[in-house]
C-alpha cells in the first residue's frame, strides 16, 4: 500500500466516527501523522487494548471488561427490576440522577426502519434470555421519546405484554421548572394524555 | 434564499454534533431538502419535540445548496401519534420519498397526497388502499406513470373481466392463452387502481403486486429497508393493525 493510500484509509476510518465529515477527518489524519505521532501511537494502543478486553456484560449487555459488570454484580441493586435503555450514555444519565436502584438492559440502539435497523440488529434475543434467566418481575421501558425510541417501546410492549411482568414506560411531559406557556404543543399534549391521578374519590 | 412558514414534514432526523440534528424534509413548494437544526437537541430547545416525522409542520429555513439552515418550526394542528402497522406504513412512505424523489424537485400534488395518506393512517385502518394510491401517484410524479385504462397493443379500453399482462416498459396487454409470464392481472384491478377505489380483495392484492413490482424496478440497488425491518418486527410480534 503506498503512503497516500494509507492516509486515505485513515481519513476514511475517521469519517466513520459520528459527526465527523471528510474535512475534519483529513485534519485529524494529518495532525496525528505530521505533528503528534506519540498521540497517534497511544490512540492506536488504547483502541487495540479496548477491543481486546471490552465485551458485553452477560446480563445488561453494556460494555464491560468482566463477564458480569460491576453494576450487575452489585448486591445493592434490585435484581428483579430491569430498565431498558438504548445506549450506555442513557444508562449513565439515569445513574447520575441517582434515584433508580434496579438493573439495566442496554439495547445498543433503537428500531429505525429508514436506517434498516430492526429487532434482529438489537439485543432483543439477549433481553428475552435475561428475562427468563434472572426472574425479572418488572421492566421500565426507558427508550428515548424520539420516533425511533417510541417505535422500539411499542415493539417491546408487544413483545413482552403476554408475560407475567409489570411493564411501564418512562413518563413524558413537562420538564422540572417548566412553564406551560413556554412549552411546545407536542409536549403539552402528551403531558395531558399521561396525567397522573391525585385522588380516587 | 429565505423560505418562511412552508408546509412540510420531517422524513428523517439524525443527531449531528453535540446538540444539533440533520433533517431530511419534504416540503410543499420546494420538494425534498436537507436541513440542519442547530441546537435542536439542546435541553432548552423547543424545536426538538416538534421535529418528529409524520407531524404536519410549518418550517422556515435559509440558504440553499446541500444543507439549509432551519430557522423556525411551528406545529400545525394537534400532536398525534401513529402506532402498530400504520407506523411502519408511514416509514415506508418516507423511504419511498427519500429514495425516489430528487432534492429540490417540487412535487406539490404528491405532497398533498402524502399528507392525506398520513391523515388516513392516523384515522382508520384503510392503510393498504392509501399506500396503493400514494405509490401510483409517486410513480407518476417521477415520470413512470402506470397505464391503467387501455391495452397498449390494441389501444382498446381495458375490459374488467379479462386477464392482462403488465410489461414494465410498456403497460398492459391482453394475455395470450399460453403466455402467463410476467405480471398477470384482471383488467378490473387496474381500472380500480386508476379510479383509486377498490371493490374486492383480489383487486387489492393484484394492485399491490403491480405497484410493488414497479416500485422495486425503481429501487433496484437494494430492497427497501423499512420493508425489511417491518418483516423482522411482524415475525417477532403480532402488531395491531390500527
Ligand atoms: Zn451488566
Amino acid at each position: 500500500m503506498s503512503s497516500s493510500q494509507a492516509i486515505e484509509a485513515l481519513r476514511e476510518a475517521f469519517t466513520r466516527l459520528p459527526g465527523i465529515g471528510p474535512k475534519s477527518a483529513q485534519r485529524m489524519a494529518y495532525h496525528l501523522l505530521e505533528r503528534d505521532r506519540n498521540a497517534a501511537q497511544s490512540i492506536a494502543d488504547a483502541l487495540q487494548h479496548a477491543l481486546d478486553t471490552i465485551k458485553h456484560c452477560r446480563r445488561c449487555n453494556n460494555l464491560s471488561e468482566t463477564e458480569l459488570c460491576s453494576l450487575c454484580a452489585s448486591p445493592k441493586r434490585k435484581h428483579g427490576l430491569l430498565c431498558v435503555v438504548e445506549t450506555p450514555a442513557d444508562l449513565e444519565s439515569i445513574e447520575m440522577a441517582g434515584s433508580y436502584n434496579g438493573c439495566y438492559f442496554v439495547l445498543m440502539g433503537a428500531i429505525s426502519p429508514l436506517d434498516g435497523i430492526g429487532p434482529d440488529n438489537l439485543g432483543v434475543d439477549r433481553l428475552l434470555k435475561v428475562i427468563d434467566e434472572f426472574d425479572i418481575e418488572e421492566i421500565i421501558i426507558a427508550t428515548n421519546l424520539t420516533a425511533e425510541g417510541e417505535t422500539t417501546a411499542e415493539f417491546l410492549t408487544e413483545l413482552l405484554s403476554g408475560r407475567d411482568i409489570t411493564l411501564s414506560r418512562i413518563a413524558r411531559g413537562v420538564p422540572v421548572g417548566g412553564e406551560l406557556e413556554y412549552i411546545d404543543r407536542n409536549t403539552v399534549a402528551r403531558a395531558i394524555n399521561d396525567r397522573q391521578t391525585l385522588n380516587k374519590p | 434564499m429565505r423560505v418562511l412558514s412552508q408546509a412540510a414534514f420531517v422524513l428523517h432526523a439524525r443527531p449531528y454534533r453535540e446538540t444539533s440534528l440533520i433533517l431530511e424534509i419534504f416540503s410543499h413548494d420546494h420538494g425534498r431538502l436537507g436541513a440542519i437544526a442547530k441546537g435542536a437537541r439542546n435541553p432548552k430547545s423547543r424545536q426538538r419535540a416538534l421535529l418528529l416525522p409524520f407531524t404536519p409542520l410549518l418550517l422556515s429555513w435559509s440558504g440553499k445548496g446541500e444543507l439549509a439552515l432551519l430557522t423556525g418550526v411551528e406545529a400545525v394542528g394537534p400532536a398525534r401519534e401513529l402506532s402498530g402497522q400504520n407506523r411502519y406504513a408511514a416509514y415506508y412512505l418516507n423511504e419511498l420519498i427519500l429514495r425516489l424523489l430528487h432534492r429540490h424537485d417540487a412535487h406539490p400534488e404528491l405532497f398533498d397526497c402524502y399528507a392525506a395518506t398520513l391523515a388516513k393512517l392516523h384515522d382508520d385502518d384503510s392503510i393498504q388502499d392509501g399506500l396503493r394510491i400514494f405509490e401510483k401517484r409517486l410513480l407518476a410524479g417521477i415520470g413512470y406513470a402506470m397505464i391503467l385504462d387501455h391495452d397498449t397493443v390494441s389501444g382498446q379500453p381495458l375490459e374488467p373481466e379479462r386477464l392482462y399482462q403488465y410489461l414494465p416498459e410498456r403497460g398492459p396487454e391482453l394475455s395470450t392463452n399460453n403466455r402467463m409470464t410476467g405480471h398477470c392481472l384482471l383488467g378490473r384491478s387496474m381500472l380500480e387502481l386508476d379510479r383509486e377505489h377498490f371493490s374486492s380483495a383480489r383487486s387489492r392484492h393484484e394492485a399491490r403486486r403491480l405497484t410493488r413490482f414497479l416500485i422495486d424496478k425503481q429501487t433496484v440497488e437494494r430492497s427497501l429497508r423499512s420493508r425489511q425491518v417491518f418483516h423482522q418486527v411482524i415475525s417477532a410480534v403480532d402488531l395491531p393493525t390500527t
